[in-house]
């Protein structure tokens, strides 16, 4: 496979230069590393700009409601957990709308991979402050400046219980795609955090903003204390593995799972042996 | 005419009233008798009054009846509430030491506590004294009571079970010793035993006989023990039964899963259902197959969670933003329950849209006696292929996002078509009860049918019949209209403030049905209000 062979008969519609088209590039190519196939594996895109990926990358796909796309891949994945599935979701979508899912997600392990578009707006609705934006930021909605401090999503996701988390950077792709690409591998649940500029309508945390922040995390083991404390620090912007570890997937604990997914299993036909309960 | 007994037990949450009573229905059952039961109680955990009334009878019984025979009173609120309800003839167990009993056709004083303080049991199975004693004074056999016991507390052990048999027991030889009599009544033969079984139960076996694979739910009542009872039985039939975190999760997971090709089920109650309606617009526009099961209580917002109310109709049939085809089955009865529950699997398979079994608390949570035959697990729904490409947008055909005009025109029509369709090709019209040349014919849906169908067998001519829509949308307007055409003189009969099925009615076929018995006060109708409007 190529990562040309992702591609479908439409082009994207983003606006030229948004970060959306290097996490594209990048998850084409995690594609290609990992040796899927289209019709291997499920993506489950949320509402919002980067949602619109699901018209441009070829497997199958769900394209769910603002906010619910971690709900639909759990379903997907209880369904038939032999069939990966991706979550392609934004900060407003995945940390707003939809965060209650991601805190329960997280701690059931669940073996998904969820790739958030974190550009620090609500871009397709034009321009909103969304829950990562920083305190004071100025915006249609928030014209005096928002007055809640940011969510941070990596030390939500690590305290909650993903077993792998991430941060990457829409500029640099091709370790945005080593990253996708581990984070797919890995068994649980994977969060990659990936930073982006909305260059229409965030213009405080630009591409030179981040790359004065930004810098890359070394390969080692971290216990989870570390990580964490590289996630509360908001002068300096970690980029890499941020944590992994090792649990039991909410899918391997179920006794029905043991055998074969459950679309696959023959229907109970035992009704009788219930019923005498019943007399 | 039918002669039914009313066995009814009153106490505080936490003495096991519930559980007596359906011990008491079990006992019936056994011996017999065709059953139903009801229960009241508050939304509290310990405290407050609950009672639970098992009504049984040679032939089938319907409903709830006014009217008491046996009263069994735990406490001294049971007492005050509920002896202004017993029949000429009727009696109350009651425990001497703690409750005062005035006049009254039969005391029955028993005491209650002494006799389990002598066996040495928690104070709770002060019931299960009580029940041996009902089971005397009525003349039925201890031995049935006993086999009971041990099968419905089998799992918590030989010595729990031992010492409720003791308890029942003991209260059975008192009775006999003192010579207390209400009844001498005879065992009922029958080829098999039948089965005792709520309405949440019911659908709960409809959804294994369908091949249900994937239910969730977030707790709320009356729809919880859908969920205990599927979870308790999650690994012997190898249904994945989740609890997720609330109901948009819950319904947005059973969503997942059906894309994926998993048969899906949801259930909750009316609150829970107005958070899961953004997602039943995803069901109809991505086309994935769900059922969803409402289990009606009082609203509006949190309501009387303990109580019963048909008060959701309409907001169901409107659920969700924009237009799609929805169906919504009402079952009347148990037996309703399961089949319809089944059909609801089968009929989501093949329109590839939501489809909502609509229940009440009042059917939901009472038991009533079933032939085994009535539930027996038909041809599995076959399975529609997914296409696993879904899309909460417009799409085109492979799920691609589309906003052009003849498009949206196409898949607005194809999406509108299923309602034709299943019109053409699945839809049942209303039932008639009685006779097609009765004064009366009471309109109705859901589980008014139990109350009505009591009152019209209560009488050896009845003057009056039931007309029972189970299948409540979409409705054939021609079919309906006809159907309600052929009637002298119409009576809708619904447990909601504002005829929403009567509203239905005149919005599809115009005819408005005037004369309207409407109760909402939580409770069900009783067969004597029935027979009251109609006379």
């Amino acid at each position: 496979m190529l990562a040309k062979d992702f591609d479908t008969d439409y082009a994207p519609t983003w606006c030229p230069g948004c970060g959306n088209y290097g996490i594209w590039t990048a998850l084409k190519e995690a594609f290609v590393k990992l040796g899927w196939k289209p019709d291997e594996f499920v993506v489950v895109y949320g509402i919002g700009c980067s949602g619109n990926m699901n018209d441009f990358v070829e497997s199958s796909r769900f394209h769910a409601l603002h906010g619910r796309a971690i709900p639909n891949a759990v379903g997907i994945r209880l369904a038939n957990h032999k069939r990966p599935v991706i979550c392609v979701v934004g900060d407003g979508d995945c940390y707003g709308e939809g965060g209650n899912h991601l805190i329960h997600a997280a701690r059931g392990n669940f073996n998904l991979t969820v790739l958030v578009h974190d550009n620090r707006v609500f871009g397709l609705t034009t321009g909103q402050a969304s829950p990562t934006a920083g305190k004071g930021y100025q915006s249609k909605s928030t014209p005096q400046g928002v007055i809640e401090t940011p969510v941070n999503p990596l030390a939500l996701a690590i305290t909650q219980g993903v077993t792998f988390a991430a941060q990457g950077f829409a500029a640099d792709m091709p370790r945005l795609s080593d990253l996708i690409a581990a984070a797919a591998k890995h068994r649980g649940f994977s969060l990659v955090n990936i930073l982006q500029p909305c260059v229409t309508f965030n213009k405080v945390n630009t591409l030179e903003w981040y790359r004065e922040r930004t810098y890359k995390l070394d390969d080692k083991e971290r216990t989870k204390d570390e990580a964490l404390k590289l996630v509360v620090d908001s002068k300096r912007i970690p980029l890499g593995v941020i944590f992994r570890e090792e649990r039991q997937t909410y899918e391997g604990s179920l006794p029905q799972l043991k055998d074969r997914p459950l679309v696959e299993k023959g229907p109970f036909s035992d009704l009788g042996s219930i019923l005498d309960d019943f007399c | 005419m039918n002669k039914n007994y009313t066995f009814k037990i009153g106490g505080e949450a936490g003495f096991g009233i519930m559980s007596a009573g359906l011990l008491f229905s079990k006992t019936c059952s056994r011996s017999g008798f065709h059953i139903f039961d009801y229960a009241e109680y508050p939304s509290l955990i310990r405290g407050g009054h609950n009672v639970m009334e098992t009504h049984f009878g040679v032939g089938e019984v319907f409903s709830q009846e006014r009217g008491v025979d046996l009263l069994v009173a735990l406490n001294q609120e049971t007492v005050d509430r509920h002896q202004g309800e017993l029949k000429g003839g009727g009696g109350v167990i009651f425990d001497p030491g703690e409750i005062k009993v005035e006049s009254l056709a039969k005391n029955f004083p028993v005491p209650l506590r002494k006799i389990v303080g002598e066996i040495g049991g928690p104070k709770v199975m002060i019931n299960n004294v009580a029940l041996g004693a009902a089971v005397g004074v009525f003349g039925l056999d201890i031995k049935t009571l006993l086999g009971v016991i041990g099968d419905v507390f089998a799992d918590k052990g030989e010595d729990v079970v031992g010492k409720n048999q003791q308890a029942a027991q003991a209260g059975y030889d008192y009775v006999k010793k003192e010579d207390y009599v209400l009844q001498k009544l005879d065992t009922v033969s029958q080829s098999q035993k039948k089965l005792v079984l709520t309405g949440n139960e019911a659908i709960g076996l409809g959804a294994m006989a369908a091949g249900c694979q994937f239910y969730a739910a977030y707790p709320m009542t009356p729809a919880s023990s859908i969920l205990h009872f599927l979870a308790a039985k999650a690994e012997e039939t190898g249904m994945i039964v989740r609890q997720a975190e609330d109901e948009i999760g819950v319904i947005n997971e059973a969503i997942g899963a059906s894309f994926a090709g998993a048969r899906s089920m949801v259930g909750t109650s009316g609150g829970g259902f107005a958070l899961m309606n953004e997602a039943v617009s995803l069901a109809g526009m991505a086309e994935t197959p769900l059922v969803i099961v409402v289990v009606q209580r009082p609203g509006p917002a949190t309501g009387m969670p303990t109580w019963t109310e048909q008060g959701d109709l309409q907001f169901i049939i409107r659920s969700g933003h924009g237009e799609f085809p929805k169906i919504v089955l009402a079952p009347g009865d148990v037996s309703e329950a399961f089949e319809l529950t089944v059909e609801a699997f089968n009929l989501a398979e093949i329109y590839k849209t939501p489809v909502f079994v609509v229940s009440d608390k009042y059917l939901s949570e009472s038991h009533r006696s079933l032939e085994r035959s009535a539930v027996k697990a038909a041809a599995l729904p076959k399975l529609s292929k997914r296409s696993l490409k879904a899309n909460s947008y417009e799409h085109l055909a492979g799920g691609y996002t589309t906003e052009l005009s003849e498009e949206r025109i196409k898949h607005v029509d194809k999406r509108n078509q299923k309602t034709e369709t299943y019109l053409k090709n699945h839809f049942q019209g209303p039932r008639l009860y009685g006779s097609q040349r009765a004064d009366v014919t009471l309109v109705g849906w859901g589980s008014t049918k139990g109350p009505v169908l009591q009152a019209i067998s209560n009488l050896e001519s009845p003057t009056f019949s039931y007309l029972h829509f189970n299948r409540v949308w979409p409705l054939n307007s021609d079919l309906v209209g006809a159907e309600l055409g052929k009637y002298k003189k119409l009576v809708l009969v619904e447990n909601n403030s504002t005829g929403q099925l009567g509203q239905l009615l005149r919005q599809e076929t115009g005819i408005e049905i005037k004369d309207k018995l409407l109760k909402y006060d939580g409770r069900p109708f009783y067969p004597e209000e029935v027979l009251k409007h109609v006379s």
